[in-house]
This record gives C-alpha cells, sequence and structure tokens, in this order.
C-alpha cells in the first residue's frame, strides 16, 4: 500500500487548500461583485454557496457531502430552480401583453398617456444648470424662441442673450451647459425631467431635444380607476392583469402584468375547446410516435446485430458503415433530410423523378419523421443489442443445441426474452426520449403540416414537446403560462412512465 | 440441407446489410456531393454530381465575415469542457450514491431520476432570464458567454451521468474497497485509487457521449450566443440555412463534414468501449 | 485539532481575500447603449457604429447581432432588463408586439423627425395609435426576369408571362413560369396582379372588415391564367420558394428582394428589373412593402441610457445621413425621403421604385390568428391544397378567407 501513502498527510492537504482558496477566493469576488450592483437573491445565493462549500470541505463529518455537493449545486441551480420556476409560472397568466410586473405596467400605461399637443411642438434641447440648479435650454424648433425652462416654469429669453452656432443654440447668459460625460452620467434624471410650461403641459427632454407633452389619463387611486380624458372611457383592474374597459370588457389597455390565476391554465387544457381538441390529438400522436420509432430502430437494430454476430465476411467493414449515423451530429444530419424530402429540389424526388409532397400529406410527413428517425436510432440500439447478445452466456446456447434445438429456436426462446430483459430499461428511456424528441420534429417538419383551413392549430406532426414549443414562444402571440401547465403535465407523464419502470425493475429496492 | 438453408441465410443477410448500407449512406453521399456543389443548392437530380469546386470549403476558411475555425474551436473547447467536468463531478456523486449510506439517500436518488425526465428544455425562459441577471453582475459566466453555456450544460448533463455512471460503480465488486480499507484507506484514497482506475473505460465512454452531445447542441447554443466569434459549429452552421431569406447549403455541407469527420474517427476507433458504455448502464438498470 | 483546522480557514480567507482584491475593479463604468440586430443588418451596422461615441457623446454604442432572425426574436421574446437591449432593430412587426407587451417605450417624436419619413412608414410602426419604431428602410420584392430566356423587355402583361411558358415549357424544360423566393409573402405580387389580396382598400385606406383573397376576379383569372381546365395547376404559378431552379436558368420570372440579386448575378443570370406584370399593361402586381425599424426598449431607461438612447434613434436611425449609410451597406431603399433621393445604385432605385406600388404590410393583421391561423399559414395551406393537391379553388379560398375575416376584424380593433 506504498501507493497509498504517497497520497495521505501533507500533500493531499496542501492541494485541498489550493483548491478551496481558488474557489472561496472565485466565490467572494462574485460576492462582492454582486453585492455592489445589488445582486438580491443573486448575492443571498452566493453567500450560501460559500458557507455550505467550506462547512462541508472542512468538515471532518460530511464526507457524502463533499463527494456530492458540486453535482448537487449544479443540479440546484441549473435543473430543479429552472423546473421550479416553471411549475410556478404555470400558475399566472402569462402570455404577450401580460409579462411585466403590474407597477412597471402601470408605469407604462401612464406614460402613453403622455400625447403631445396637435401641432407636436419640438424643442431643440440643451441641459445644463442656473444657479446650480438643472434646467433646459429650449429652442421652439418652428418659430426659433428660446427660453430657460425650469421645474417652476419657463422664462422666455430675448434673441441677444442666446448663443448661436451654424443654426443651433448653443448657450445662454448665466446658463452653463453640461458636458456630454456629465449628462450621460445624468441620463435617468435628465430623461425624467418635467417642465410645466404653466397651461397644463410640459416639456419634456428626449434626447437632444424636448417636447411638449400632456397628461391624458387620469388615475384614481380610490377607485383604482384610469380615465382617459380625450375619450371619456374608464378603465378599470379586471383581475387577470389588465385594465379593461368599464363598459366593453374586451377592451384593454396594453400593456398588461403577470397576474396570479392558480389553476386557470390547467383547466383551460381540458375545457376551452380551441385548446382542448389539438392538445388530446397530439397527445395521441405524441404516444404513437414514440412507442412507433422505438419498435422500428429496435427491430432493426436488433436484426442487425444478429446478422453480424455471425461470421460473415467483411463484418468489420459492415459495422463501421453503419454505426455511423450515431456518430454523425444528428442536428446536421435532420437539416440534411429535410432538404433531400423537398418536394422541388430534394435529392430523393430528384434521383427518382417523383413529385411526392413529403411535408405536406399528412401521413407521408408522419412517414419521413419515422424514417429519420430511424436513421438516426438503429445504430445505437445496433450496438446495444449486440452488446447483450454477447452478454448472453454461450453456455446456455450450447445445452440448448446438445438439446437438439435449432438456431432459430435458441433465437427466439431463448437469446430474445433474456435481450428484452436486459434491454427493457434502455427500451424505456429511449421511449421517454422520444416522448420528447424536439429536434427531430421542430428541425425536420416543424410539426406540419397544419390543416388550418379546417380549423386545426396543431400540425399533423406535432408532438407535446414541438406543440408547446409553439404555444410557448413559437408567434407573435405567445402564452407561456399555458406552455408552463403543458410541460408541468409532460412531466408527470413521463415521470410516472420512469417511475413504473423502476417499480417493474425493481431498481429502486436495490438502491 | 444445411448447407443450403446457410446459404441462402447468408445471402439473406447480405441483401438486409446492403440495403441498410445504402440507406445509411445516401445522405452522406448527398452532403458530400452538397459540399463540392458550387452553386449552393442541395439539389441532386443525378447521381454524379454535375460540377466539382473547392469554392464552398475556401469560404469557410477565407472569409472574413465567417470564422469558421473560431467556431470549431468554440465547439471543441465547450465540448471538451463540458466532457470532462461532468464526468469529473458526475463521478463524485455517483460514487457517493453507490457506495455509502448517509440519510436521504433513497430520496436523492428518487427525485435525481424525476427532475432528469421534466422537459429541462422547456425551462428554457427561466433560465434565460438567470443567466441574464448573472450576466449583470458577472459577464464572463453569463448570458452571452461560453462560460455561461458551459455551467447550463454541466447542470443540464449531471443528472443523466449521475444516474449512469452509479449503475456502472454498483458492478464493481466491494470486496476491492474493503481490501483497501482494511489497509487503512480513507473514503478519498479509495476513490482516487481503487475506483478512478477501474471505472476510466467507462468515465472515457460517458465523457465522449457528452463530448459528441455537446458538439450537437443547438437551442441553447443559439440563444444563449449571439457574439459571432462565441458561436458554436453547430450555430454558425445553421446561420447559412437557416437565414430569413434564401438558403445556402454548399457551405452548411461543407462545414458539417469538416466538423463531423473527427467525431467520426474517434467513435470508430472507440467503438468497442462504447458498446460497454452503452450496456454498463442497462445491465444493472 | 481545532487549532489546526483554524488555521486552514484563515489561510484560505487570506487568500480568498487577497485574489479579491485582483478581481473586482474590473467594472468599468462606460455608459453603453447596446443595440439588437439579426444576421442581416447585424455585420453592416458593426460596421457603421459599433464602438461610436460620437452620435451620442457621452455613451458608447455596442451592436449585438444574433444568428438569424428567428434568434433574435427568440431573444428578444424572452428578455429582461437586467440583459435586454436599449434599441432594437428588426421588422416592423416588432412595433405590435413591444406595444403589447411594454418591452418597447412609446416615441415622441419632434415634428421634423415625424416629416422625413412617409405617413406609410410610420403607420407600420404604430400600435394602438402610438408609435413605437424609426422606420428604418423598406424590406420590398422586386420582379425579376431572365433576359436569356424571355429576352430583353420586360413581359408586358401576365398573360404574355403565360403564354411564354406555354410554348417553352418543354423545349427548355422550364421548371415553372413564375416563382416567389420568399414563398407566401413574396407571392403577393402574383395573387394581387390577378385580382387579389389581403384587405380592401377605400381611398387611400385600407378597409379591414372585406377580405379580397377570395374575391371572384381573381378565382377567375387564377382559373384562367394558373390552372388547367381540370383545376391542376399548370406548373407556372411556384409559390413556395425556387431560388435553385431560377438561378439555373429554368425558370424565366420571378419575385425577390435586394438581398438575392448577387445571388442571382453570381450564378451568372442576366437578369431584368422592374414590377410584377399585371392583367393589362397598365396595371401592376402589388408587393408586401414592409418597413424594419429602429425601437427604443423601456430597458433603456432601467439602464439609465435612454437619453442617449434616444439621441441614436432620432438622430442616426432617422436621420437622412444614417440611413443613407445603411442602404449603402444593405441595398434596401431607406425609408427617410431625403437618403432616399440620394440612392444611385441601380437594383436598390428599382426595389424602391417597385416599393411605391405595393401595399403596406400591416403586421397587426397579418400576425393575427383569431381565426385560428396567421394569414401566412392560411395562404400557404390555401395554396398547397389548390396547387399542389389541386382542391377545388373556390371551396379553398372561402375557408381561407372566412379565417382571415376574424383575424383582420381583430387586429382592426388595435390599430
Amino acid at each position: 500500500m506504498h501507493r497509498l501513502a504517497g497520497f495521505t498527510g501533507l500533500p493531499a492537504q496542501i492541494a485541498k487548500i489550493i483548491f478551496m482558496a481558488i474557489a472561496d477566493a472565485a466565490l467572494v469576488a462574485m460576492f462582492f461583485a454582486s453585492l455592489s450592483k445589488h445582486g438580491g437573491l443573486l448575492t443571498i445565493v452566493i453567500a450560501i454557496i460559500f458557507i455550505v462549500t467550506n462547512i462541508v470541505y472542512f468538515s471532518p463529518r460530511t464526507v457524502p457531502l463533499k463527494f456530492l455537493l458540486p453535482g448537487l449545486i449544479l443540479l440546484i441551480t441549473f435543473v430543479v430552480v429552472p423546473v421550479a420556476y416553471t411549475i410556478q409560472m404555470s400558475a399566472f397568466n402569462y402570455r404577450t401583453g401580460n409579462e411585466i410586473s403590474q407597477p412597471e405596467a402601470f408605469k407604462q400605461i401612464m406614460s402613453q398617456g403622455l400625447q403631445p399637443d396637435a401641432a407636436n411642438t419640438s424643442f431643440d434641447f440643451l441641459v445644463g444648470r442656473v444657479d446650480g440648479k438643472l434646467v433646459g435650454l429650449i429652442t421652439n424648433q418652428a418659430d426659433h424662441t428660446s427660453a430657460i425652462a425650469t421645474e417652476s416654469g419657463v422664462t422666455p429669453l430675448a434673441p441677444a442673450d442666446v448663443k448661436i452656432i451654424d443654426g443651433r443654440v448653443v448657450g445662454a447668459s448665466g446658463f452653463t451647459a453640461l458636458t456630454p460625460d456629465e449628462a450621460a452620467n445624468l441620463d435617468s434624471t435628465i430623461s425624467n425631467l418635467k417642465f410645466p410650461d404653466g397651461h397644463g403641459a410640459y416639456i419634456s427632454p428626449q434626447g437632444d431635444s424636448a417636447i411638449l407633452l400632456t397628461q391624458t389619463y387620469l388615475y384614481d387611486k380610490k377607485k383604482g380607476t384610469i380615465t382617459d380624458t380625450l375619450s371619456g372611457e374608464v378603465f378599470k383592474d379586471n383581475g387577470v392583469g389588465n385594465f379593461a374597459n368599464t363598459k366593453d370588457s374586451h377592451q384593454l389597455l396594453q400593456p398588461g402584468w403577470k397576474a396570479f390565476n392558480t389553476f386557470a391554465n390547467y383547466t383551460h387544457l381540458f375545457t376551452d375547446p380551441v385548446v382542448r381538441g389539438p392538445f388530446i390529438g397530439v397527445f395521441v400522436w405524441t404516444t404513437i410516435f414514440a412507442f412507433t420509432t422505438v419498435i422500428m430502430m429496435f427491430s432493426v437494430g436488433l436484426l442487425l446485430a444478429i446478422v453480424l454476430n455471425q461470421k460473415l465476411r467483411f463484418r468489420r467493414f459492415y459495422r463501421s458503415i453503419l454505426i455511423l449515423p450515431y456518430a454523425i451530429p444528428s442536428f446536421m444530419s435532420i437539416l440534411i433530410w429535410g432538404g433531400m424530402f423537398n418536394r422541388q429540389y430534394g435529392a430523393i424526388n430528384g434521383l427518382f423523378h417523383t413529385h411526392i409532397d413529403w411535408f405536406n400529406n399528412p401521413w407521408l410527413a408522419k412517414a419521413t419523421i419515422l424514417i429519420v428517425n430511424l436513421w438516426l436510432g438503429f445504430p445505437y440500439f445496433y450496438l446495444v443489442s449486440s452488446g447483450a447478445l454477447q452478454a448472453i452466456p454461450a453456455e446456455l446456447e450450447e445445452a440448448a443445441s446438445i438439446d437438439g434445438a435449432k438456431t432459430s429456436t435458441i433465437l427466439r426462446l431463448i437469446k430474445l426474452p433474456l435481450l428484452l430483459q436486459i434491454l427493457s430499461p434502455l427500451l424505456i428511456s429511449s421511449f421517454a426520449f422520444n416522448f420528447n424528441n424536439f429536434n427531430i420534429v421542430y428541425l425536420l417538419t416543424g410539426g406540419g403540416p397544419t390543416d388550418v383551413l379546417h380549423g386545426k392549430t396543431a400540425g399533423a406532426t406535432d408532438i407535446l414537446i414541438t406543440y408547446t414549443y409553439k404555444t410557448a414562444f413559437g408567434s407573435a402571440e405567445q402564452n407561456l403560462g399555458l406552455a408552463c401547465a403543458i410541460s408541468v403535465i409532460i412531466f408527470f407523464i413521463i415521470g410516472s412512465i420512469s417511475m413504473w419502470s423502476l417499480k417493474r425493475s425493481k431498481v429502486l429496492e436495490q438502491i | 440441407m444445411q448447407t443450403s438453408t446457410s446459404k441462402k441465410s447468408a445471402v439473406l443477410s447480405h441483401a438486409f446489410i446492403w440495403v441498410l448500407i445504402v440507406f445509411t449512406i445516401f445522405p452522406i453521399y448527398v452532403v458530400i456531393e452538397s459540399s463540392f456543389n458550387p452553386t449552393g443548392s442541395l439539389a441532386s437530380s443525378s447521381f454524379w454530381p454535375s460540377s466539382f469546386s473547392w469554392k464552398n470549403y475556401k469560404m469557410l476558411f477565407t472569409d472574413p465575415a465567417v470564422p469558421f475555425t473560431t467556431w470549431l474551436m468554440n465547439s471543441g473547447i465547450i465540448a471538451t469542457a463540458n466532457a470532462l467536468f461532468s464526468v469529473f463531478i458526475g463521478a463524485g456523486s455517483a460514487f457517493a450514491f453507490s457506495r455509502m449510506r448517509f440519510k436521504g439517500r433513497k430520496l436523492g436518488l428518487q427525485s435525481l431520476l424525476l427532475v432528469q425526465v421534466f422537459p429541462s428544455f422547456l425551462a428554457l425562459a427561466a433560465i434565460y432570464v438567470m443567466m441574464e441577471k448573472v450576466y449583470t453582475v458577472f459577464p464572463a459566466i453569463g448570458l452571452g458567454s461560453l462560460g455561461g453555456l458551459l455551467l447550463i450544460y454541466l447542470g443540464g448533463a449531471m443528472g443523466v451521468n449521475i444516474w449512469l455512471l452509479r449503475g456502472y460503480i454498483d458492478t464493481i465488486p466491494l470486496e476491492l474497497d474493503e481490501a483497501a480499507r482494511i489497509d487503512g484507506a480513507s473514503t478519498f484514497q479509495v476513490y482516487w485509487l481503487i475506483f478512478f482506475p477501474l471505472a476510466a473505460p467507462v468515465l472515457a465512454v460517458t465523457a465522449l457521449l457528452s463530448f459528441i452531445g455537446t458538439f450537437n447542441e443547438f437551442v441553447l447554443a443559439s440563444l444563449f450566443l449571439t457574439d459571432v466569434h462565441h458561436r458554436t459549429v453547430a450555430v454558425g452552421l445553421q446561420s447559412f440555412i437557416g437565414a430569413q431569406f434564401g438558403q445556402n447549403w454548399g457551405p452548411f455541407a461543407a462545414g458539417s463534414l469538416i466538423a463531423a469527420v473527427p467525431l467520426v474517427i474517434i467513435f470508430l476507433s472507440l467503438q468497442r468501449f462504447i458498446i460497454g458504455g452503452l450496456t454498463a448502464g442497462a445491465t444493472k438498470g | 485539532m481545532i487549532n489546526k483546522r483554524f488555521g486552514i480557514v484563515s489561510a484560505v480567507a487570506a487568500a480568498a481575500l487577497a485574489v479579491t482584491g485582483f478581481a473586482v475593479p474590473a467594472h468599468a463604468a462606460a455608459r453603453t447603449i447596446t443595440v439588437w440586430a439579426d444576421d442581416q443588418r447585424g455585420p453592416q451596422l458593426t460596421k457603421l457604429i459599433d464602438g461610436n461615441t460620437s452620435i451620442a457623446p457621452g455613451y458608447v454604442i455596442k451592436v449585438k447581432y444574433f444568428s438569424s432572425l428567428d434568434a433574435l426574436q427568440s431573444a428578444w421574446d424572452k428578455s429582461t432588463a437586467a440583459g435586454g437591449p436599449d434599441v432594437l432593430t428588426g421588422p416592423a412587426s416588432f412595433a405590435s408586439q413591444g406595444g403589447k407587451s411594454g418591452k418597447l417605450q412609446y416615441l415622441r417624436l419632434l415634428a421634423t423627425t415625424t416629416a422625413g419619413i412617409p405617413t406609410s412608414g410610420w403607420a407600420s410602426m404604430s400600435y394602438q395609435r402610438r408609435i413605437y419604431g424609426v422606420p428604418l428602410d423598406v424590406d420590398t420584392t422586386a420582379f425579376v426576369w431572365n433576359k436569356d430566356l424571355f429576352g430583353t423587355s420586360a413581359p408586358a402583361t401576365f398573360g404574355d408571362m403565360v403564354n411564354y411558358y406555354n410554348t417553352n415549357k418543354t423545349a427548355k424544360g422550364l421548371k415553372g413560369g413564375i416563382c416567389a423566393f420568399e414563398g407566401t409573402w413574396g407571392s403577393h405580387a402574383v395573387l394581387t396582379a390577378l385580382g387579389g389580396g389581403a384587405w380592401a382598400t377605400k381611398g387611400a385606406n385600407a378597409d379591414y372588415s372585406k377580405v379580397v383573397l377570395n374575391s371572384p376576379a381573381f378565382i377567375a383569372n387564377a382559373k384562367k391564367y394558373l390552372l388547367d381546365s381540370s383545376g391542376k395547376s399548370t406548373g407556372f404559378f411556384q409559390w413556395d420558394g425556387c431560388a435553385d431552379a431560377f438561378k439555373a436558368g429554368k425558370i424565366p420570372f420571378a419575385i425577390t428582394g435586394a438581398w438575392n440579386f448577387d445571388g442571382i448575378a453570381s450564378a451568372k443570370i442576366n437578369y431584368g428589373l422592374g414590377a410584377t406584370p399585371g392583367l393589362t399593361a397598365s396595371t401592376k402586381g402589388a408587393q408586401w412593402v414592409n418597413y424594419s425599424g429602429a425601437f427604443l426598449t423601456t430597458y433603456s431607461a432601467t439602464h439609465g441610457v435612454q437619453g442617449g438612447a434616444l439621441k441614436l434613434v432620432q438622430g442616426y436611425f432617422a436621420s437622412a445621413e444614417g440611413q443613407l449609410a445603411m442602404s449603402l451597406a444593405s441595398k434596401r431603399p431607406p425609408a427617410n425621403t431625403a437618403a432616399a433621393s440620394k440612392i444611385t445604385d441601380p437594383s436598390t432605385l428599382a426595389v424602391g421604385l417597385a416599393a411605391q406600388t405595393g401595399t403596406p404590410q400591416v403586421s397587426p393583421a397579418l400576425d393575427d390568428k383569431a381565426g385560428g391561423s396567421n394569414w401566412y399559414d392560411t395562404l400557404g395551406s390555401a395554396y398547397t391544397d389548390i396547387f399542389v393537391k389541386g382542391k377545388d379553388i373556390t371551396a379553398t379560398l372561402n375557408a381561407a378567407a372566412a379565417i382571415l375575416a376574424k383575424n383582420f376584424a381583430d387586429a382592426a380593433a388595435n390599430l
């Protein structure tokens, strides 16, 4: 045990200290950086990681955690937290138009109430100081009169008091312009300046210029209503994230905000016919697809394993060619296949001089998905089947053949059942993988064809995850809350299948 | 009688193999042909290439707007880093789950299994928002950085890797650990000196599969990496055919070939180990 | 034992603090205005304004661009104030989305800025009667014909093109008559040339209450020019893209935009540019005219650079100098009229000219899917049914029109 001896004592301790010093240094640096940027939750998280790491690695009693901690931190931060966030989001009205917080939305709405006057009175604007106070030197772009605008009002300037270079007012007596850097550093303050014009409107800086604005929305804090003073319409919080017209509940003030709606997204899925119809159809095809594709890949892979398990000439050559699809990045293969199936310029129609419209016929589109996925997946099943075949003890076969059984019988009655037993966990995990196989569907058919003329919103090849993706991020109208709800449902489906298969294979009892 | 059946089955076997070979090679042939096609189309109206040119390959290495070598390097760096770290960190956790008995172990394994079946892809929005926050504080590991993307990959790979490796570690006989412990070895020494060398082949395979997986990843990478010099091969190449208007298959095909060849070589030379690695997970569940 | 442990902890802490000393003061205090773009505009903007400190003195401009428009859209959808842009550039459809989501800041524009760009440009940037962006340039298509096939002068009428196709189809091995490189979007000129379209017009304004996709005139003309006696496609109209065939000289007429002219030229096609021929020599097909815009985000206020970002948007993106520079790089006609008057590039001019006969692409109406599906998907589906599957044109277009009627009605409420 000399090798062991070399690894104890001082060298190991020093290595550990150096490693921890680096980790701590990084964490401390991050802590301060985050603190200086008002990191909030992030700062707390870093502090917790720092404390936990140090306790775990300097305490003698936490041996398992010493092994687990790095993996655990990664897993929690990048998998568990996002999952939790997704579940939380599924309880919100979170969609295009309802994406920001309520205070932020309120601010935006009020800002939209600020309307320019009919003449769109515009000014050249120069920010500076008079007696130390921040003021604006404004020059009307229409009549070229200048004035000093302060928070108490507008004081006109005589043309003689104004300094003009190249037709633009650059200064006035008693007025010190801010340098660009000073102005840039005060950006937020300057952008929020409001100089009353004395007639109910005020002058608001817009970069190099300023404009005359009037607030046309009136907020009544007591009643919680916003009144549009131009049209006289009254808007009230409708409880699901928008100010709605009290007379016409469909007329909303945009933007809305993310509003809590408990289980509305879930009930929506099962009660709203517009959502429910495609959801059920897609679910059925997802199951059929995952099942069929696994069976196809497995049968071809297994058959190939049996064939190549014999003593054949060029066996190694065949084998090297046939596992190529597994080694080529699948993302590229799928895109290439997509190009090859194209109706007009695709290699498949080109070679056979046909004009088959693969992607516009629901059945052909489904077939292309299965074909391409077979291409991608059979080598994997070939590899695992062939490994499993070799793992079956030779004695079994010998015993059977001594008893006079034919090769095919041995295969059917002895090898196959054993093989299925060995490979069933892989088959199930492959089913779970294909159930969520986003790439194949999204990159090949995009979920299409969609028979939109007959009211379909989901494509013929859409599986749950691509349908969810479309719902969440697909087009101009997105519904993230609903998509999160579907994700949670997928999670339960796949989770149950996995747990069931584990229970069945008794893995959980062994661990 | 015996010979005629075996002859018949040999013919059938060969027929089956050749059908599969044609099926396998067809798209590969089309890619090769397109990569030499100067018109940038994926057309193949005849079986033999109509024109031949190195234009697409030249473009990848000379056009300043297409930093293809940088893309290759980015993919190589991020895939290698992910392969090494994810296996190294994953192996530690897997070792703990396999060899140690502690409170919450069973629950931990069960939750691990559940967590890894969540379509994490759909938690994309959450991850994006998180990395945006991180970006404002530490740009080096936030949105748009290869470092940040690596962290996300690592987090995503943990579940599967721990689960797979634990399955393999369970097959290493306990007697070896016990013998070492009797000799006075600490848990760390058992891990480093007994377990690590024994598990080396399966670790290598897991690393290789992680490498290929990362090389392949597109959705996250296209969303997170904005700077043209930070793109991975997959994202960079996709921009040739995913453009708003018009597709240019030529450089895509050429680039795909260049990127895929090293992978294929590694894969073919290590295929023996890979089969072992793939089935290790199966035999023990 | 405790002492030893304490020693280790303090050593680690000391080392940590030492490293921190080097690591923390890395942040510069520069005020950065971040501009987002897609893969088309991004490289051009990078050359023009990345690192610029003179457009908005006191700020530095940084351009970030994505690998595709999809990636840009996807990142923008998910963005928050933490990492979002201060200025966004892209198609006009961003205006309605951003106005609804509250991520874009409604612009209070100067009288001079407003005057420099045509009203149709501003209309494309508005949502609920508020303007959310500055129109940058015009995204539209022109009609292109192969001079070696058809001859040096443009076809006068739609019928001329159809006749040419029917006569030469077999002799020249044509793969189609007219094709839209950009699919349903680009094919709008053919639709309108034959009397179809999206919505009706009342004077100079759009009338969203009336869908004209299934107008009897269009159905009659489509039957006459595009379908054979049994209602199947004659192969003349290739609506779903055929760039390769046109570049191979196997299709005489096409509709596409400036971004493809270089590719056509490098495929050694001798081409002419113009407007899509109509039923008579004096009528022309109208293509979609879309504006791209520069948008000010509400994040810019959170980042404390709104004033600077406004200078960039109004002082550069909306200005004649800025638009001229961008047009020279992109070959797209500028929106600013003063900049447009200085354009000399013939293909940019031709597209600009074609744009004048086009129809404003009102994104909120075309993207709306109150009827179940947006304009593009609905029309694509209808085209597939008619020209690929050979289904009855009247029934198909009626079904499509029913969907569009709902979309337009829904969108009109918010325009």
